[in-house]
């Protein structure tokens, strides 16, 4: 690109942008819920985007690969038979103010869902999407992304990535969509000064000096995992403290399993895609009755062999965890991954 | 808002959780990180919970009786319909040959409505849910239990107790969110005592594992108390120490089987505990000895260190708004906040209110309507999944001139219905859930109703104006607009408010003291009154186990609102069709047995037999075998449903069974 | 780009009873095209859809000849494959693939080639049975070994007639229970080992069958003396997706949908999974 890759756009500035993107494309942002939980969420004025929000309770795969996604339709027209009609999502949407981790955990969606043979209804959404991350000043209590090489800020990957920097916010350009972007909003960003740029770069030293504290033991953890060395014993610990809700699979950017479910009623139907955990006890259960991992700790370790050992980190790139931290909060028992990683680590609980 | 705050629609914790829309469509559940109860955190059934309203299976048109079918039919032929029955078998019958069953699963505000239509409308305090079987039974009709009769102490006081019993329930199955906390307590080291035939998921972490004969309990529950007395001086005329005198350690090991040694650790530990905590649900409620159980167990913060601020009992219901059913009046002898009917001045205070004369008899309980009443009313209940004679259930329904179902899903009981309405889940209207320590909390609308499916209060306005009543309310926040001018309990509630937080606990003292609320007073009582000869069945050679049925086990998967949530139905594994019940046996007997997972044996009493297919397991002990509750109809010639002798509501006593192979 | 969750549409054109539970439906594409594109080699599988009911695999069960049907067999024994022995010839279902790897072929030509089936097992090996005896030139000694239960859970009796008959092909057929019409070999499979003629270092075998089966057959070819590269079987799983994404058929890093269904017994047994 011949344009300079970063400019700087002033609070007030930044929220006529967002209201002009609203106007081209669904635009999802950190918004409030009731009770007052951030969550991604779309907004419909940019006073909702909830720029000082640390964490959001959901990640962006929500969007990208919902909980519950219609895949088909069919129809039994009289004689001709059986008509069948996928569902594609071509809406355009913007993601805005994305955390880094939760950047990194759609990076890590795109190398799943593209591999041989693509996933069309993913990669649908996908092409209709741009990213525009918001790198993070403070880390949050649970996360650990300096581990999982996924924050505080990114050099690659988004669209977009603004800084916060006293009065303005940098904005880094990382494609061209995202320069694009920047060109349709004429007079709104003015190129960044050396300055700001170099302010940039001093805060992230600062941040990761700060973030350094919230760890997450992987090296040990992926060795032990790779090479079945974790002591049957110790996964049978960790069954005992895993409830069976689903939730880290849920919670987790990078957790993709899923079932498919049909109805019908009247001669059509429709075919739909949900979300499934590896954890369940019927995850494996086949039609004749046999379960192949009948037992939690099978399933526990199944997951984790998933999320943490080399034969998965080497064909989706990193291992499966993005360090947001979510699982630390929604874990019934006390499977997260830092835990898990240090359990790992030390050879107990 | 596209995330919209609401509450979990299973089980009585009430955990909130957004529901996801896009347009007017669920996507999906979130845990909600700040709601005091879910903390972040959701069990399966909670993160399924829009699979429920999205089921292909929803109830979309009313439904009327043509011959032997169910048959679409417009809302005016089926409310017309309705209208013209319940009035004519009024006018021929009186109220009194009407019942009608609200519901744990209903909104306040729907069950505050059906109990004012049942009252004013048709004459009938013939008002209850069978559901209702959930809570120590019979509660409300006996006094002294009546102080048992809801939860004292929070879920929080999982993690400020200093002990935690687990009493006859597997919270893991039951009550996630309470399983996680007693999880946290277990992790920080506080001692966790599980008295269960079968060891749950929690058993792994706790400290002292105690397996009573199954019929036991209460003496197991009095030898304990033994031993903690006999730490302290005993006051004067102490009731207590008297009635427990003779349940020494060995005595107990003797009735219970739990060796003496396990009586002394687990009572000493409760006589040196600050903040004893005893978790039950209806595993202990509807065993045998079920109310002296209890009453035993309410005892166990007096005979500990604690102080009289400390409230030792958490029951945990199993329904939504089981809570919330009771405090609108959704039973035989109360009006809405625990009114007597039998008073004149709370009939007086209600009829004015109502512009309508109000019935002064007491009405009667579920068990007891059904087969009694010509018409039954039933919204959002299912008595032949609910109640234990399910042979008994379906005959008296059968019996019935005009059976009418309010719901979303065609229940075993919708199936034998005159008339079917459809009604709207918990994601499809205003409302609000009082959860098992409650708290009042919003339930919210996310998205439309199904096809022609109403909202359950607007149906309730509809028919209510039908039958010569008519109810003018604009949305559920009038009702409970109304609830809260009518009902002490309530008179802090509005939606307003609970909308400025994570809801509202309605309180024991403060504003509304326990006393007013029919809490207190002569239901005082600590203890039971003697502890009798154990229920356990005798063991002989011929029928050598003791088969309990467990209310824990398996309970969920048969639930219609997860068999009905496709995700949830396969994590259950209730996807598989008709399967065998399934046996729990322990390892020790069935190598004894040449019995192995999957083998199909016959379970034989004296009563009867049955079959089933072994299951081995770690977690029952040796001499017990155990089926799950819900597989009772099933089991009803080995597991002969039964009434307890005080309190005549029905049970499942453990009978001694033997097992062999087919 | 390719959608591959989304069926073809194919209607049964045959219905055959096999046994008492099982039947084998011929089906044919309804798109002629689709047809073509639909090259598959024996060991690959199909996602077969019930519109309303769902999706179940199941391995081709015949080989591509000049015919314009596939066959599948199915026993019943869940939601799918309930509905299925329900439906009538000239019903539409729809059908994605082929998934899979397949068996190797060309790599085991000029090698004695031993099929061990058991029960339900039979139907992946019958292409690959038919493929090997079509070029039967270019295999050395070719041994069928075929055990059900009983008499009435033989699948695929023409064909076993057929190999009988055959004197280029060493057919054996036994069951765990005979009755009283039975006068052929009763035992489990492993008992035709010592009756047949196998010479293990020359001996490519293809297992397929229930997973207790296929432990007892893979201990007792290793003991003869068989080569664990030699020995193939395909890998029963709870396969949805079929295409590697949902996951659900992950045995350590192997997708059995993608990596498999077809493994030799040195990929088994480093493949590492729990239960």
């Amino acid at each position: 690109m011949s344009q300079p890759a970063a400019y700087v756009i002033t609070r007030p500035r930044l929220a006529e942008w967002v209201g002009k993107l609203i106007g081209r494309a669904q635009v999802i942002a950190p918004r409030r819920a009731q009770g007052g939980d951030v969550a991604y969420d779309i907004v419909e004025t940019p006073d909702q985007v909830a720029w000082d929000y640390s964490t959001s309770i959901n990640p962006l795969k929500r969007f990208l690969f919902p909980q519950g996604d219609e895949l088909l339709r069919w129809q039994r027209a009289g004689d001709d038979g059986l008509q069948l009609e996928p569902t594609y999502d071509e809406t355009d949407r913007i993601f805005l103010a994305v955390r880094s981790c939760d950047l990194s955990g759609v990076l890590f969606l795109d190398r799943v869902f593209s591999r041989e043979p693509e996933d069309v209804y993913y990669m649908t959404r996908r092409q209709h999407s741009t990213l525009i991350s918001l790198t993070c000043s403070e880390p949050v209590e649970d996360c650990f992304c300096v581990c999982a090489d996924a924050g505080p800020f990114l050099e690659t990957g988004f669209d977009l990535q603004l800084t916060a920097l006293s009065d303005d916010y940098l904005v880094e350009v990382g494609t061209e969509k995202g320069q694009e972007l920047i060109n349709q909003a004429e007079g709104l960003f003015a190129p960044a000064p050396d300055e700001l740029i170099q302010a940039r770069r001093d805060l992230e030293k600062e941040v990761e000096a700060r973030f350094a504290e919230h760890k997450s033991y992987f090296a040990a953890a992926l060795r032990k995992v790779t090479f079945d060395r974790v002591p049957d014993e110790l996964w049978e610990e960790m069954a005992d403290r895993c409830l069976e809700c689903g939730g880290c699979s849920f919670v987790c950017p990078t957790c993709t399993c899923f079932l498919t479910a049909d109805w019908q009623s009247e001669g059509e139907g429709h075919r739909d895609r949900l979300w499934d955990s590896c954890l369940y006890s019927c995850y494996t259960l086949e039609a004749s009755g046999h379960n192949p991992r009948a037992q939690r700790r099978d399933r526990v370790k199944a997951r984790f062999f998933h999320k943490l050992s080399y034969q998965f980190a080497k064909e989706l790139e990193t291992h499966g965890c993005v360090g947001c931290g979510r699982c630390i909060a929604t874990c019934l028992g006390s499977n997260d991954m830092p835990t898990v990683t240090a359990r790992i680590r030390r050879g107990a609980i | 808002m596209p995330h919209v705050l609401t509450t979990c629609p299973y089980c009585g914790c009430g955990c909130g959780l957004y529901l996801q829309v896009e347009g007017r469509r669920l996507l999906g559940t979130t845990a909600s990180a700040g709601h005091p109860v879910g903390q972040g955190r959701l069990c399966a059934k909670g993160w399924h919970a829009h699979e429920l309203a999205t089921s292909g299976t929803r109830l979309r048109t009313p439904l009327v009786r043509r011959g032997s079918s169910l048959q679409q039919a417009s809302w005016e032929e089926a409310l017309s319909l309705v209208g013209e029955r319940l009035t004519a078998i009024k006018a021929e019958s009186g109220g009194a040959a009407i019942g009608v069953l609200a519901s744990a699963r209903a909104t306040n505000e729907e069950n505050y409505l059906l109990a004012k239509l049942a009252r004013s409308a048709l004459g009938t305090n013939n008002v209850d849910f069978s559901a209702r079987l959930d809570a120590l039974p019979g509660l409300f009709d006996l006094p002294k239990y009546r102080h048992l009769s809801l939860c004292t102490a929070g879920l929080d006081d999982i993690a400020a107790a200093d002990l935690v019993f687990l009493w006859q329930t597997d919270p893991v199955e039951e009550h996630p969110a309470a399983a996680a906390r007693v999880l946290r307590a277990a992790e920080a080291g506080v001692p966790v005592v599980e008295v269960t035939a079968r060891r749950g998921q929690l058993g792994e972490l706790a400290q002292i594992s105690l397996a009573p004969r199954p019929g036991s309990e209460l003496q197991l529950a009095a030898g304990l108390l033994h031993v903690a007395l006999s730490k302290t001086e005993p006051a004067e005329g102490d009731s207590l120490a008297a009635t427990v005198a003779n349940c020494t350690p060995d005595q107990t090991e003797a009735a219970t089987d739990v060796p003496a040694s396990d009586v002394i650790r687990a009572g000493e530990a409760l006589a040196a505990a600050d903040k004893p905590l005893v978790i039950y649900t209806r595993g202990a409620s509807l065993g045998p000895q079920g109310a002296d159980t209890l009453m035993a167990l309410s005892a166990f913060g007096k005979a500990s260190e604690a102080d009289d601020s400390w409230c030792s009992l958490l029951w945990l219901s199993s329904y939504c708004n089981f809570q919330g059913a009771r405090d609108m009046g959704v039973l035989p002898y109360f009006l809405a906040g625990y009114q007597p009917v039998s008073e004149e001045t709370t009939r007086a205070k209600f009829a004015e209110a109502w512009g309508a004369a109000l019935p002064s008899e007491a009405g009667l309980p579920s068990w007891e309507m059904l087969g009694r009443v010509r018409a039954l009313f039933v919204m959002g209940d299912d008595p032949v999944s609910s109640l234990p004679d399910v042979a008994a259930t379906r005959q008296a329904l059968g019996n019935t001139d005009f059976l009418v179902v309010q719901d979303i899903f065609l229940t075993p009981t919708a199936e034998m219905a005159h008339v079917v309405l459809p009604g709207a889940s918990f994601a499809e209207k205003d409302g609000t859930f009082t959860n098992t320590e409650r708290r009042v909390q919003r339930v919210r609308r996310a998205a439309d109703p199904p096809g022609e499916a109403r909202a359950d209060w607007e149906i309730i306005c509809d028919l209510s104006g039908r039958l010569g009543r008519p109810m003018d309310y604009a949305s559920p926040a009038q009702v409970m607009a109304e609830i809260a001018e009518l009902v002490p309990i309530y008179s802090e509630i509005s939606y307003q408010r609970l909308d400025e937080d994570w809801g509202v606990r309605w309180s024991l003292d403060g504003a509304v003291s326990a006393e007013r609320a029919g809490f207190g007073g002569e239901g005082e009582e600590e203890g039971p009154a003697s502890v009798s000869q154990p229920a356990a069945p005798t063991v002989d050679e011929e029928y050598p186990f003791v088969l309990v049925a467990d209310h824990s086990l398996g309970a969920w998967a048969a639930d219609k609102l997860v068999v009905n949530a496709v995700g949830l139905r396969r994590q259950q594994g209730a996807d598989r069709g008709e399967q065998l019940p399934e046996l729990w046996m322990s390892r020790a007997d069935c190598q004894k047995g040449e019995l192995r997972e999957g083998t199909r044996v016959r379970v034989r009493a004296r009563t009867g037999e049955m079959d089933a297919a072994v299951h081995v397991s770690d977690a029952v002990h040796a001499g017990a075998v155990v089926l799950s509750a819900v597989m009772r109809e099933a089991a009803a010639s080995v597991l002969p449903p039964g009434a307890d002798s005080e309190t005549g509501v029905p049970v499942l006593r453990p009978v001694a069974v033997s097992v062999e192979k087919v | 780009m390719e959608n591959a969750y989304l069926p073809d549409v194919v209607e049964i054109a045959a219905i055959r009873d096999e046994t008492y539970d099982t039947k084998t439906f011929g089906l044919r594409f309804v798109e002629p095209a689709r047809w073509e594109a639909f090259q598959y080699r024996p060991g690959q599988f199909v996602e077969v859809s019930l519109f309303g009911v769902g999706e179940a695999p199941f391995c081709l069960a015949s080989a591509r000849d000049g015919a314009d049907t596939f066959e599948i067999t199915v026993r019943g024994t869940g939601s799918v494959t309930d509905a299925l022995h329900n439906l009538e010839v000239g019903a539409q279902l729809g059908v994605r693939g082929p998934l899979g790897n397949g068996f190797p072929f060309d790599e085991v030509k000029r090698r004695d080639i031993l099929f061990v089936g058991g029960g339900i097992g039979l139907p992946p090996l019958r292409p690959l049975i038919w493929q090997v005896l079509n070029s039967r030139g270019e295999f050395g000694k070719v041994t069928v070994l075929y055990g059900a239960r009983a008499p009435a859970d033989l699948v695929y009796k023409d064909d076993l007639e057929r190999w009988r008959a055959r004197d280029d092909v060493e057919f054996m057929v036994t069951v765990d229970v005979g009755d009283e019409s039975w006068t052929d070999n009763v035992g489990v499979v492993g008992t035709l080992f010592p009756k047949a003629d196998i010479e293990p270092q020359a001996t490519v075998a293809f297992v397929c069958g229930p997973p207790i089966m296929i432990r007892f057959v893979v201990r007792d070819l290793l003991s003869m003396g068989l080569a664990e590269e030699d020995i193939y079987t395909t890998l029963e799983r709870h396969m949805r997706c079929g295409v590697g994404k949902c996951n659900h058929c992950l045995i350590g890093d192997k997708y059995v949908c993608k990596d498999g269904p077809v493994f030799s017994y040195r990929q088994m047994k480093t493949m590492m999974d729990p239960g």
